[in-house]
């Protein structure tokens, strides 16, 4: 037992967020290959990101090298 | 998609790539060659296809097998094979029941998600009977009259804990509250089976009588009391229940976290408790998003562990190419009338899903919800035959979902 009380963590509950008619299926497709293993799944994650302005950022550009390089090895 | 939909989902995908294990690295985890784990996965499909088998339960199609597995639990719940039917079953995502042509490599990472998902699952299950037994004696423990145990140090550290959370500041400084924790935990720790699930008991006395405990000098809990199941309104934010219910949760993980190294303390028990006694971890896990090990019940592990759409009844076969969508946008007066003739019509469904079960035609059941919402009115013929027909699966997968979830009721009676 610790004698001292741990730290309360931010955010245990934060309440799920509304999502889009189309948004909720592309994460439904993207979940739906990932559970599947199949390899779609990389494409389909490229796929995504290369709709996204976040491909333009330093952070999705590896994310979409990472993706491809990974998961299709 | 606007900027906040697109951070959102940028998210998803860096969640999903940092969860991706390479094949490599997966099988060095699992200490197996490509070869072994190839040749394991086949056995295992054998060994579920021989299960069926020595259970009569009938093959005709991914429906009948679950019909009967279903039916079969409910006779039967304790059967260790049947029990292992169905925790492969609701856990596959094609090894079983392939759809369309699958790669060696799928097979092998499907085979090894799979084999560790029903390894879980069956101890879930039998974790959660053991789990129920333990709660039985606790309850009749209950009443046994405590030894007051002082504990200077775990008083003060709890005390100063729960004056963290927001709902419990108004605690600070004041005598009558930090008094009636170090009496709650005293009572407590004076009895050896209370102690097991201190973290539950803690929580439902700060959570349930606050009040009590920042004004009224000298109160005792009834412990008894706090094993009673509880259920809160989780239907609808009211605008201040659902922000209680994430204190409460809030309040929970964090004593279990305090107490997680505390041998006298049964943490998967007093877990079981918060899922079982309260429904706060269901209304967490409906409402918010998961990220933290908040306690499950049973039946939420199970829809955690199924297969993410399984099962599949409505096929591709079915669908043709039909968008139901577009069908939808144009005629939703026809949509919502047929909707509610299936829900209506019991003889209708119960015979449709016969005609499934049997692998026998079920164009008569399509062409009788056609004519009783007089479908002819709306559009030509073969494009409402098509609808109904989707709209009859989608129901009958949409049924036979809720019950493959529910019927592991039978474990937890």
């Amino acid at each position: 037992m610790k004698t001292k009380p741990n730290d309360l963590k931010k955010r245990t509950v934060s309440l799920k967020k509304e999502l889009s008619p189309e948004l909720e299926k592309i994460i439904i497709a993207l979940e739906l290959a990932e559970a599947a293993d199949d390899p779609t799944w990389a494409e389909l994650a490229v796929l995504v990101l290369n709709d996204m302005k976040y491909l333009d950022s330093a952070e999705g550009q590896k994310l979409k090298k990472r993706i491809r390089l990974e998961m299709k090895s | 998609m606007t900027p906040e939909e697109e951070l959102y989902l940028f998210q998803r995908i860096s969640q999903m790539a940092d969860k991706y294990i390479p094949t490599k690295k997966l099988l060095s985890i699992h200490g197996i060659t490509f070869h072994q784990a190839h040749s394991e996965a086949e056995k295992w499909r054998s060994n579920f296809y021989n299960l069926l088998d020595k259970h009569n339960i009938c093959r005709n199609n991914l429906f009948s097998i679950c019909i009967d597995v279903i039916e079969l639990i409910e006779k039967h719940p304790e059967n260790n094979n049947i029990q292992q039917i169905y925790c492969m079953l609701i856990t596959d995502t094609g090894l079983l029941f392939p759809k369309g042509k699958r790669g060696k490599e799928i097979t092998v990472r499907s085979y090894l998600r799979q084999k560790k998902n029903t390894e879980k699952l069956l101890q879930a299950i039998a974790d959660d009977k053991a789990l129920k037994n333990q709660l039985k004696i606790l309850r009749s423990k209950a009443k046994l009259k405590p030894e007051m145990v002082k504990s200077d140090d775990e008083e003060n550290a709890v005390y100063e804990m729960t004056l963290q959370h927001q709902q419990l500041k108004a605690g600070e400084g004041n005598t009558i509250y930090m008094d009636n924790v170090s009496a709650l935990i005293q009572q407590i720790n004076g009895n050896p089976y209370m102690r097991k699930v201190k973290p539950y008991l803690l929580f439902s006395v700060l959570f349930r009588k606050s009040g009590y405990l920042m004004k009224r000098a000298a109160y005792q809990a009834n412990i008894e009391n706090l094993f009673e199941c509880v259920n809160y309104s989780i239907e609808k934010d009211n605008g201040k229940n659902f922000s209680d219910y994430g204190f409460g949760v809030e309040l929970y993980e964090h004593l279990r976290r305090f107490y997680m190294e505390d041998k006298t303390v049964d943490v998967p028990l007093s877990d079981y408790c918060f899922a079982n006694i309260t429904n706060l971890s269901d209304w967490y896990y409906r409402f918010c998003e998961p990220n933290e090990e908040v306690p499950m019940t049973l039946l939420r592990k199970i829809s955690e562990f199924k297969a993410p759409m399984f099962p599949i009844i409505l096929t591709d076969e079915i669908y043709q190419g039909f968008d139901i969508d577009e069908f939808e946008i144009k005629y939703p007066v026809l949509v919502r009338k047929i909707q509610k003739e299936i829900q209506v019509d019991n003889k209708l469904i119960r015979d449709f899903s016969t005609a499934i079960y049997n692998n026998d035609d079920v164009s008569r059941n399509i062409v009788q919800l056609c004519e009783n919402v007089d479908a002819y009115k709306f559009c030509d013929m073969k494009t409402a035959y098509k609808a109904a027909e989707i709209l009859l699966y989608c129901e009958v997968e949409n049924r036979l979902t809720d019950e493959l979830i529910f019927v592991a009721g039978n474990w937890i009676k």
